[in-house]
């Protein structure tokens, strides 16, 4: 009985991200030599230090960011998806981003309203980051607390929505007391942006990227008894609780510092995990898991590539790019396969 | 007593049902069975009268209100989850949810209790698995998907499944809900074989009565007022069958050892 191999689809998926990488540097409003842009990437000089600048501390990061909010998106996705049943299900389900926009807002529109110490930190690089992971933290805690309490997985589910509409409520009267340069500065948040990070930002999103990632050890084989529904799981000797426990947690702490990095960046999420297994065919975790990876930050970079304009001086916000490119996708894919699978 | 007459499953004033916030939801009462190993067992009542909620009882899903399930001589409170998993498997009604599992991973999912941390099939493994695909005659099947399967043969996949997890007892909660006559007793029969060739123990659900009293090694009876157990020669000697439906709509007949419709006089 041969079991499917995949090296193919891996290799080429890897060469793509790769070679996104590379083009993805090569774009931006400063055009540079692409043989100059490989010497800089290899350790070497280019004949212009601001070009060394602009590779290594701005382009290098941002296409660095890509790859980390994408595949974190898609992963949490795929958890989401697997875990609720609900081929519709995403990573901001929880109400995790609410949380760290609740959080946002309340720093912006906020130091508008009360003014003060609020004020001062609004304007620090971190101000933005520290804020949106305490409320993504308030509400990951939320959600943990209430599915200790509920049996049903799908409660989970409808009360993650509900966090969403409260803090949603709580943003409609800040914003209503606002100035119109403070709610722009809100929106402006709320399109995404994956530049602006420093390497010392980049490695602390890094390694709580880790943290979450290496606990998707303990649940691969969960994950995929799951596909059978509950019963099934726990016949096969599953503990649903912890398992579950596990889930909620590497989603929450994905999608919570992914928000507060780079914004809340839309349909990566929903749609890689389904262009996922219409390419690889499987329900398998152990392929599906790192191939939504690999494929979510291969999307983010593309994304980002038509973000730029190429060869313009302005930049869409990332968000607007991901749902123009990826809904109308997400579209085709269905229509021609007729049907959506976990 | 010997290995082989060890009793597989057994059950001491077992009351079965749901506990509710301050109420208990009494379904069934007193229930004393005893099945060894290798039987093939059908539990047998009317809609609602409890049997999903004793087999729930017997797997461990669900707690029983009071008494004690007794499997392979110790408490099945005794055993966690992972124990339990290589001890008994399960066959639900339930639908799967929608997913692109073929029918080999279908059945390779049965070997998790097994298997390392990423569920990596070694050379048993996957020896077990085809062997489980033989006996339920699904290997042609392998590649497919199991969405793309029939009923009929899905409940074998299924079957295959619980018999690739290598359990001692299986359990199956109507395994012929969606069949037609042929392969009603074509699932029938590959259970029978099942329990006899392998010594599993193995115990249904079931509304079809007449291959059950005709198959079935021992017969569990659920009725209003009581739990009966037995072989069917017993249970017709004391006409149990009797009480197991209205008789106005249904009959046991002795003789032919079958229910048949009531005629009306």
């Amino acid at each position: 009985m041969k079991q499917k191999s995949y090296t193919k689809q891996f290799s080429t998926l890897s060469f793509v991200l790769v070679l996104l990488v590379l083009i993805n540097i090569s774009f931006g409003s400063v055009s540079i030599p692409f043989h100059e842009i490989l010497d800089i990437l290899l350790g070497g000089n280019s004949s212009k230090s601001s070009w060394d600048l602009i590779i290594l501390h701005f382009r290098l990061p941002k296409a660095i960011t890509a790859i980390l909010v994408g595949s974190g998106l898609a992963i949490a996705g795929l958890l989401m998806q697997t875990l609720f049943r609900n081929p519709l299900a995403g990573p901001f389900v929880l109400g995790i981003s609410s949380g760290a926009s609740l959080g946002v807002a309340l720093l912006i529109l906020g130091s508008g309203i009360f003014g003060g110490f609020l004020a001062t930190i609004a304007f620090s690089s971190w101000g933005l980051a520290i804020a949106s992971s305490i409320g993504a933290a308030l509400v990951l805690l939320a959600v943990l607390v209430t599915a200790t309490k509920v049996r049903n997985t799908m409660s989970i589910l409808i009360i993650g929505l509900m966090f969403g509409t409260v803090t949603s409520a709580i943003i409609s009267v800040l914003t209503f007391f606002s100035d119109a340069e403070k709610i722009q500065q809100f929106i402006f948040w709320g399109f995404g942006n994956l530049g602006n990070l420093s390497w010392t930002e980049i490695l602390v999103f890094f390694i709580i990227y880790l943290i979450a990632v290496l606990n998707l050890l303990y649940i691969i084989k969960p994950l995929n008894t799951f596909l059978l529904g509950e019963n099934y799981s726990k016949s096969l000797g599953i503990n649903i609780k912890r398992s579950r426990n596990i889930i909620l947690l590497i989603t929450s702490l994905l999608t919570g510092v992914i928000t507060a990095f780079a914004g809340p960046i839309a349909f990566i999420g929903l749609a890689v995990p389904h262009i996922t297994k219409l390419v690889f065919k499987t329900s398998d975790h152990k392929i599906l898991l790192p191939a939504v990876a690999v494929l979510g930050g291969i999307t983010l970079l593309f994304c980002d590539v038509i973000a730029q304009l190429p060869t313009s001086e302005f930049t869409l916000p990332i968000n607007a790019v991901t749902s123009l490119f990826g809904a109308p996708v997400v579209i085709w894919l269905l229509v021609r396969k007729k049907k959506i699978y976990l | 007593m010997s290995d082989a007459t060890k009793n597989s499953i057994e059950t001491r004033n077992l009351d079965v049902g749901y506990q509710q916030k301050n109420s208990v939801n009494l379904i069934q009462q007193n229930i004393s069975i005893q099945l060894a190993k290798g039987e093939f067992v059908g539990i047998l009542g009317k809609n609602g009268i409890g049997k999903s909620t004793l087999l729930r009882t017997l797997t461990g899903v669900q707690d029983a209100i009071s008494g004690d399930v007794i499997i392979n001589e110790k408490n099945i409170k005794s055993y966690n989850y992972k124990e339990l998993s290589t001890i008994i498997s399960l066959v639900l009604t339930e639908q799967l949810p929608d997913s692109q599992l073929t029918v080999f991973d279908l059945v390779a999912l049965g070997r998790q209790p097994y298997t390392n941390w990423v569920g990596k099939l070694e050379k048993k493994d996957l020896e077990k698995i085809r062997w489980a695909l033989e006996q339920t005659e699904t290997a042609a099947l392998a590649h497919r998907y199991f969405y793309e399967l029939s009923d009929g043969q899905l409940q074998r996949v299924l079957i295959a499944r619980a018999l690739a997890q290598d359990t001692q007892i299986i359990m199956l909660d109507e395994p012929t809900a969606h069949l037609d006559m042929h392969h009603t007793i074509k699932i029938f029969q590959l259970l029978k074989k099942l329990s006899q060739e392998t010594n599993k123990t193995i115990i249904m659900t079931t509304h079809e009565v007449n291959l059950a009293i005709k198959g079935a090694d021992q017969l569990i009876l659920l009725t209003e007022k009581e739990v009966v157990a037995g072989k069917k020669e017993a249970l017709i000697a004391n006409n149990s069958f009797d009480t197991l439906f209205s008789s106005e709509i249904v009959n046991f007949n002795a003789t032919l050892e079958q229910f048949i419709i009531t005629k009306k006089s």
